[in-house]
């Protein structure tokens, strides 16, 4: 069907953007999973909070008359600065009030505790945000908008095309993960990163601050979320509190798909998780003569495919598979 | 305060001493018994009489007394109040069924260890086996059903499809648990999560080409099982009859496992899989068994529920309600079986009883948009929550291990005296 | 067991402060104390559109306690929230029943919450006004209590299929909706009539309204190069689609029902505003002197612009009302049985609401029900209505 396959690239890059969002939230679990293990279930919330502060700079800079003077570029960074800096001040505080008074206590024990602040702050954001504006479903100021392509390649009946905002996305994203990558590899305070998440006793008796190391995951990875968060209202121009929740799962799936606790695999399962989706959304239908549809069958198809790599490779496609000593 | 804790530690006193016990126990069970008949629409009725059975199982009183004063205002004074307050059988069939699923749930996660976030998937399926064939579903893509049952199997189907319902749920069980046999820890967590979506998924999307789920609309109505000449008027009550043996034979079925070979088993798994397998525990065989065992309780669960509501749907079977039961197992204490049992309770009264009393004190009040407490519900829920878990981490019932005294091998040691732990009751 | 009893007591004390037990309804003199609850989603997901009932309802409420004071009514509120579950749904519909002062209830949003609350409040003959459910199953159950003021799916549907060959002139549409009962029971109907009447159906599918980003979606959509788009659902997820969809070039035209009937479905799809059509049983409600007093009254009282479902909401309760009010008109100094307000309501005639005229017929439909289709232009709400249809 080359009719069908002329949409392939398009569908590819429909799904990179996509899986560039999952990979730069999928990075802020799997950071705290590393130092941790622990799965911080409000982090789709820490994401979320960052699209709303976000909205609230870009009304600000509205209100101000910036929007329209400003260079579109410098708004944004100032928005994602302003968001990044609310969620990682957030996830510092979440992890000061729910999870540090938890640690050493069962490893579920965390987690319902997690999933309490994620109801929390899912419906505080609603409470505040419909005191304050009236409704907490938020349409956020036009930044950036316009399209490049589309291009075409070569003779062939194939035409791509990207819009502005998703590029902006894509190029974030690395920039960020890049970042990231070279902090903790790099530098002496992501050398006590890496020592405390293999092993924090020892960290510890090495002098490390372990109570600081882990302050400072959660507001880096919040940060993350955060800065996700902008580029995601940025991008999609409505906002509301429930906006993490599904975000978040296929985030965390992405997490485990590459390997939970590996900086590259969670990069490398956001992307073929939001490629994937791409491609059983578009072909699962002609391919099952439209008994199976595929924009309602592919939530299950991107579970199925990670239960499959998950059997075959039970740590992810990144992770160590460790033997555990006896 | 101190006056306050004399009083208290007088009360708790006058359970425990043999003498006064009974007597003790026999009033507050005919005094909450009044109050619940009396004032049957508070919440506090009901509440004050399931603390009443609590205290009273604890009290140093004879089994036999036990069972009766449990006995005697679970099916006496609340169906009597039942005729008042038209909630009260519904509430308590949902929690019994909250309960049942707690244990359920339980004994995967508490007692074998296995981390669950799609435990809603199993109960879905006990609720679509029965409601399809319970109602006009079947008849829409069997022919044989549209010919001569078009809205469905008459009240014995909940009869026969219990064992059905248990055989399909533990099926799901097993089907679930062979793909994670070898996965640990928070990828068994994604991977059962995943498995609830399906389930909720495959039934939102099972409407074609064949409709065999009903799709987002769902099942509706769906018919009352048949009570052995009870008239149709009493059927809440009969349901509510059959919740509680369901959960009373839960409650036993659990304590009977955890004592059994394969409960021990399981805590072995739970504790060290290495040494247990060492040990010559059959991991393999005893993870298939704790997901079977533990889906099958939450598939006859799913039937009740369907009776209960009369109608399913997919939006019912959601990730939230996994959590919802996650969170009973946790904040009433993880393996431990009245903890579990407690927890369920309390998150039952309290998301339908008592946040709803809350916010129905104020409904009327007026008050500004912002302030409405009608709609603060996930809110509190939250709160409570976090402020359990910093507080009450091994739940409000820890779980206990016996303990087994090396010199006399065999023979458990009574628990510990309560004096050790009533030093953490001040702080 | 000290420490247990602890716990069990500190929490009995601790919901001692938060519970309380709902007051059975006293009534002195000849003070006829009403409760008119609305049953909708307040917190959650949905609660903008289940807010917009429940203050619809408090409007009208409001705007006529003083008139059924004068009639020995006292009327008041009692929002209760559903969570948009059904399982809230059956231990609401019988808290309602156990309530004395409970005739009539207003609600739900969600046909699933209706299903199970119906048939609870039916053998006590508490009547039921929906603002918003059109699945077609409910009128057609048997349900002697459940009234609703909107348009069925069976009816809004095919007539939106008619405006799609008749007024947009489209030869070919692609039909997706949100998967649940709402979207995917309208649109179903859609597509059923536009095969019938000639369309070219490109194709049918269902998406998920949680998602954010349908470009894969509408890449295959556009792919097939539809005349229009037909989107079965709410105007949150609506918007992105549509806004989606103008990024990746299409200039067709967007078509909806009255789920789109909303001013974000403007404020939120940007430049393709100006593509979209829906249809709505409400003629061009803000236009009218009236309307505009109903959005600023709202305005004023609850901060925030009124959704359609306000209207709806407000609809509702007035058919409540004045069915509770004709009755009591009819038996001065009677108290009325809830079988009495249930049979005054199913028999409203011509009750002149925001929306429209409403009546109810044996199965409580509303057989008075039009269907407009509305244009957005310029990028204003509301939009242009181009053309009625009726039954």
């Amino acid at each position: 069907m080359p009719e069908a396959l002329s949409i392939l690239p398009q569908v590819i890059v429909d799904g990179l953007v996509v899986g560039f969002l999952y990979a730069v939230v999928a990075l802020g679990y799997t950071m705290v999973y590393g130092v941790l293990e622990f799965i911080n279930f409000a982090h789709s919330e820490i994401f979320m909070f960052g699209a709303f502060a976000a909205f609230e700079m870009l009304m600000l800079l509205q209100g101000a008359g910036f929007l329209a003077t400003l260079p579109p570029l410098i708004a944004l960074v100032a928005t994602v600065i302003v968001a990044m800096a609310v969620s990682g001040g957030l996830g510092w505080t979440v992890e000061r009030i729910a999870y540090r008074p938890l640690r050493g206590a069962p490893r579920l024990v965390p987690l319902i505790s997690a999933i309490g602040v994620s109801f929390f702050l899912q419906d505080f954001a609603r409470v505040i945000w419909t005191a304050a504006r009236g409704n907490y479903q938020l349409t956020v100021p036009n930044l950036i908008s316009g399209t490049i392509g589309p291009w075409k390649i070569g003779s062939l009946p194939i035409n791509v095309m990207i819009p502005i905002s998703a590029l902006i996305i894509m190029v974030a994203s690395v920039l960020m993960m890049v970042g990231l990558i070279w902090f903790v590899n790099r530098t002496k305070v992501g050398k006590a990163m890496r020592a405390v998440a293999q092993d924090r006793p020892t960290a510890s008796l090495m002098g490390i601050n372990v109570n600081k190391i882990i302050s400072l995951t959660f507001i880096l990875g919040g940060g993350l979320g955060g800065a996700a968060g902008a580029l995601f209202a940025v991008r999609y121009g409505a906002i509301n509190p429930y906006i993490g929740f599904i975000l978040g799962m296929k985030a965390f799936t992405a997490a485990v798909f590459g390997g939970i606790g590996s900086l590259a695999g969670a990069v490398v399962g956001g992307l073929s998780l939001g490629v994937l989706e791409a491609i059983v959304t578009a072909y699962l239908g002609p391919l099952t003569g439209d008994i199976l549809k595929g924009p309602e069958y592919k939530d299950i198809f991107a579970f199925v495919i990670l239960i499959l790599i998950l059997v075959l490779k039970p740590a992810g496609l990144f992770g160590k598979a460790t033997s555990e000593k006896v | 305060m101190t006056q306050l804790r004399k009083l208290y530690s007088q009360l708790v006193g006058l359970f425990q001493s043999r003498r006064t016990a009974p007597a003790a126990s026999i009033l507050l069970t005919v005094l909450t018994g009044l109050m619940q008949v009396l004032v049957p629409q508070s919440g506090f009725s009901i509440l004050f009489t399931l603390v009443a059975i609590y205290v009273v199982a604890h009290a140093n009183v004879h089994t036999v007394t036990k069972v009766v004063l449990a006995v005697i205002p679970l099916l006496v004074a609340v169906p009597i109040a039942g005729r008042d307050n038209f909630a009260l059988m519904p509430l308590m069939v949902q929690l019994c069924i909250y309960v049942a699923l707690a244990l359920g749930l339980n004994l995967v996660v508490g007692f074998a260890g296995l981390l669950d976030l799609g435990y809603i998937a199993f109960f879905a399926g006990g609720a679509y086996v029965y409601a399809i064939f319970a109602s006009g579903q079947a008849a829409k893509f069997l022919p044989w059903f549209a010919e001569h049952a078009p809205t469905g199997l008459g009240g014995w189907w909940f009869w026969a499809a219990i064992p059905i319902a248990l055989a399909v749920a533990a099926l799901l069980g097993i089907a679930l648990g062979l793909p994670v046999l070898r996965m640990r820890g928070d990828y068994l967590a994604i991977v059962t999560l995943g498995f609830g979506e399906v389930i909720q998924v495959i039934s939102r999307n099972l409407d074609h080409p064949l409709n065999i789920t009903g799709g987002a609309p769902g099942i509706a109505p769906i018919k009352y099982p048949f009570f052995f000449g009870i008239p149709a008027e009493y059927n809440g009550i009969a349901v509510y009859m059959v919740a509680l043996v369901f959960a009373t034979l839960t409650a036993m079925a659990m304590m009977r496992l955890e004592q059994s070979r394969l409960g021990r088993a399981w805590a072995a798994m739970r504790e060290d899989d290495i040494a247990a397998r060492a040990m010559g525990v059959p991991l393999v065989k005893m993870k298939l068994m704790a997901f079977a065992t533990g889906a099958s309780f939450s598939g006859a669960m799913g039937m009740l529920f369907a009776v209960k509501q009369q109608f399913i749907n997919p939006d019912t079977f959601g990730f939230m309600e996994s959590i919802g039961i996650l969170s009973m197992i946790i904040l009433g204490g993880l393996g431990s079986i009245r903890g579990v049992i407690v927890g369920a309770a309390a998150v039952t009264l309290l998301r339908f009883q008592f946040l709803r009393d809350l916010s129905d004190l104020f409904a009327g009040a007026g008050l500004p948009p912002a302030l409405d407490i009608t709609k603060y519900q996930p809110l509190i829920f939250g709160l409570i929550l976090i402020v359990m878990m910093i507080y009450r981490k091994e739940g409000l019932v820890p779980a206990t291990r016996p303990q087994i005294d090396v010199d006399n091998l065999g023979a458990p040691v009574p628990k510990p005296a309560s004096s050790t732990q009533g030093k953490a009751l001040g702080q | 067991m000290k420490k247990i009893l602890a716990s069990v007591l500190s929490a009995t004390m601790l919901l001692a402060l938060a519970g309380c037990s709902t007051g059975s309804g006293s009534k002195n003199g000849q003070t006829i104390a009403v409760k008119l609850p609305s049953v909708s989603p307040l917190s959650g997901g949905q609660s903008t559109l289940g807010t917009a009932i429940a203050n619809g309802v408090k409007l009208a409420i409001a705007d006529k306690s003083e008139e059924l004071k004068k009639l020995g009514v006292e009327l008041k509120e009692f929002p209760q929230d559903d969570q948009a579950e059904p399982t809230q749904g059956t231990t609401i519909a019988n808290r309602l029943i156990s309530d004395k002062e409970v005739f009539a209830v207003i609600g739900t949003l969600n046909s699933g919450v209706a299903k199970t609350i119906a048939p609870v409040l039916m053998p006590e003959h508490v009547a039921m006004v929906s603002p918003a459910n059109t699945g077609v199953s409910l009128t057609e159950s048997g349900y002697t209590n459940y009234n609703r003021i909107v348009a069925r799916d069976d009816f809004q549907g095919p007539a939106a299929a008619r405006a799609t060959k008749e007024t947009l002139k489209a030869k070919s549409v692609y039909v997706l909706h949100d998967k649940t009962e709402y979207g995917q029971g309208l649109a179903g109907e859609y597509a059923k009539e536009a095969k019938k009447i000639g369309l070219d159906v490109k194709g049918e599918e269902g998406l998920n309204p949680k998602d954010t980003d349908f470009s894969a979606l509408l890449t295959k959509v556009l792919q097939t190069s539809p005349d229009a788009i037909f989107y079965g659902g709410i105007y949150d997820t609506a918007s992105l689609l549509f806004k989606q969809a103008t990024d990746k070039g299409y200039k067709g035209a967007y078509l909806g029902g009255d789920g789109l009937d909303s001013k974000d479905i403007v404020d939120k799809s940007g430049e393709a505003a100006n593509q979209v059509y829906y249809t709505s049983v409400a003629d061009n409600f803000y236009g009218s002197a009236e309307g505009k007093k109903f959005f600023d009254k709202y305005k004023a009282k609850f901060n925030s612009n009124p959704d359609t479902y306000a209207l709806y909401g407000y609809d509702a309760a007035l058919v409540a009302i004045e069915g509770i009010a004709k009755w009591v008109k009819a038996n001065p100094g009677k108290t009325p049985t809830r079988a009495d307000i249930e049979k005054a309501i199913r028999e409203t005639k011509d009750v002149k609401g925001m929306t429209g005229t409403i009546s109810f017929d044996a199965k409580g439909d509303n057989p008075n029900a039009k269907v407009y289709l509305f244009q957005i232009k310029n990028k204003t709400y509301p939009g242009v209505s181009v053309a009625g249809y009726s039954k």
